[in-house]
């Protein structure tokens, strides 16, 4: 057995490693490995209840469970515990990260999505739904809050092109996106064009500290 | 803005604007969501009258973009743009205030869905909605811990809400950390305040006074509008 529980923090280290907007590749090994200590301390617990068990039926005087046998049970029991909390851990971040993809961009992107194992997938999948129900107008607050992240400052914001979009409907008609083109466009409808990297927010500065975003 | 407003003599068709009032309160409730870990009442006469308020002023802009595309030649003299253009940026800040109230509680009750459903008092303190989303959302999250996680478990760890079932307390549900200090000022007088945990030291706390204190000791005056986080 190698350093008790060391398992279970390697996978939080290399969650960690990545930035908190992407996941980590999801480690089975890792986690089935980790699952394997967790069996490994539970065998032997289970083999000393049983020792004990046995040598009452054998008729011994109930003795005193010596210091030994109570550490050992004691570092089994705690270290399960620890490998329990770890994996919950890398769970819970990993489902943090997947939820914080459903509210910056709306749908899971392919390269996330084959890092997922089939059970953070289908969590992914019922958050979504979820989150979409509060937001619906049926049955919750009939807004997007995934829009108006920032407290609004004009009407309209200029952004620039990043792509070429080419024709996109807005609220006031038609506008064409091409690389390096500015617009100036309504700032609720800029969000989502500037979270999928069609177009950039333009920072000006009319020279009194005012406009910057 | 109505001042604006007022020397373009259009007050009149404001009728009922979104006063002040409602920005203040709507912008104190959500400037208490963000500063503390405790889950607060929700605000239900307050979103009403504004979402209804928002709604109304919406409709109101849309007559005027319609009047000003149709207007006759001798009417021209009425520029529309103005208030177009003010209603809708007052419309925007307080689409944004109960975006962003809503959005402050919904992570809070996510993050503590565990001990909201366990707990029925803090349950009173959500609106129905937030309620079924935090039963789905811990759901969700059950479903997908159990699975990846609790289900390969020995038997007497499977527990989400124990560390394992030999002990007693349910010692891992997350609760929001109470007792963390925050900035506070008085909106009224709040008379003597006890500021210690025995109850033993007071402190008249007056309107307009900033305190920085641990928050269990003032939730009563934040939760009943005498004081506000800041």
């Amino acid at each position: 057995m190698s350093a008790l529980a060391a398992r279970a923090r390697d996978l939080l280290k290399e969650l960690k490693s990545y930035s908190s907007d992407t996941l980590s590749p999801y480690n089975e090994e890792l986690v089935r490995l980790t699952f394997s200590e967790i069996d490994e301390h539970n065998a032997q617990t289970e083999a000393i209840v049983s020792e004990m068990r046995r040598r009452q039926q054998e008729g011994e005087e109930p003795q005193q469970v010596d210091e030994v046998t109570a550490t050992t049970m004691c570092l089994h029991y705690e270290c399960i515990k620890r490998n329990k909390r770890l994996l919950l851990i890398y769970m819970n971040e990993r489902m943090q990260r997947l939820r914080d993809m459903r509210w910056t961009q709306r749908a899971l992107p392919e390269t996330q999505k084959a890092r997922c194992c089939q059970s953070e997938i289908q969590f992914y999948n019922d958050y979504s739904r979820v989150l979409s129900t509060y937001m619906s107008r049926a049955e919750g607050v009939g807004m997007d809050l995934t829009l108006d992240t920032k407290p609004p400052k004009d009407m309209a914001v200029t952004v620039r092109g990043l792509k070429d979009a080419g024709e996109v409907v807005l609220s006031y008609g038609r506008a064409t996106i091409l690389t390096g083109t500015t617009i100036s466009i309504p700032a609720e409808e800029a969000e989502p064009l500037i979270r999928d990297g069609t177009v950039e927010l333009v920072e000006w500065d009319d020279g009194y500290g005012r406009n910057k975003q | 803005m109505a001042d604006v407003l007022g020397s373009l003599g259009q007050t009149q068709d404001l009728g009922d604007d979104l006063d002040q009032d409602d920005f203040q309160l709507l912008s104190n409730a959500l400037r208490n969501e963000r500063n503390t870990q405790d889950i607060l009442a929700y605000k239900h006469e307050l979103v009403e009258r504004v979402q209804q308020r928002l709604e109304e002023q919406m409709a109101r802009v849309e007559t005027w973009k319609e009047a000003g595309k149709s207007s006759r030649p001798e009417e021209a003299d009425v520029d529309w743009s103005v208030p177009i253009l003010c209603c809708t940026l007052n419309n925007n800040r307080f689409r944004y205030l109960l975006k962003a109230y809503w959005r402050a509680r919904l992570s809070k009750i996510e993050r503590y869905a565990t001990l909201i459903l366990d707990n029925e008092e803090l349950q009173r303190n959500c609106s129905p909605k937030e309620l079924n989303h935090c039963l789905q959302y811990f759901v969700a999250v059950g479903k997908c811990l159990k699975e990846v996680v609790l289900a390969r478990l020995p038997e007497e760890f499977q527990t989400l809400v124990q560390e394992s079932q030999l002990t007693e307390a349910r010692d891992m549900i997350p609760a929001p950390r109470l007792d963390r200090c925050v900035f506070v000022r008085l909106l009224q007088d709040a008379g003597h305040v006890a500021v210690d945990a025995e109850g033993q030291q007071l402190v008249d706390m007056k309107a307009g006074d900033i305190y920085i204190i641990q928050y269990k000791l003032v939730q009563r005056l934040v939760q009943q509008d005498i004081a506000v986080l800041i």
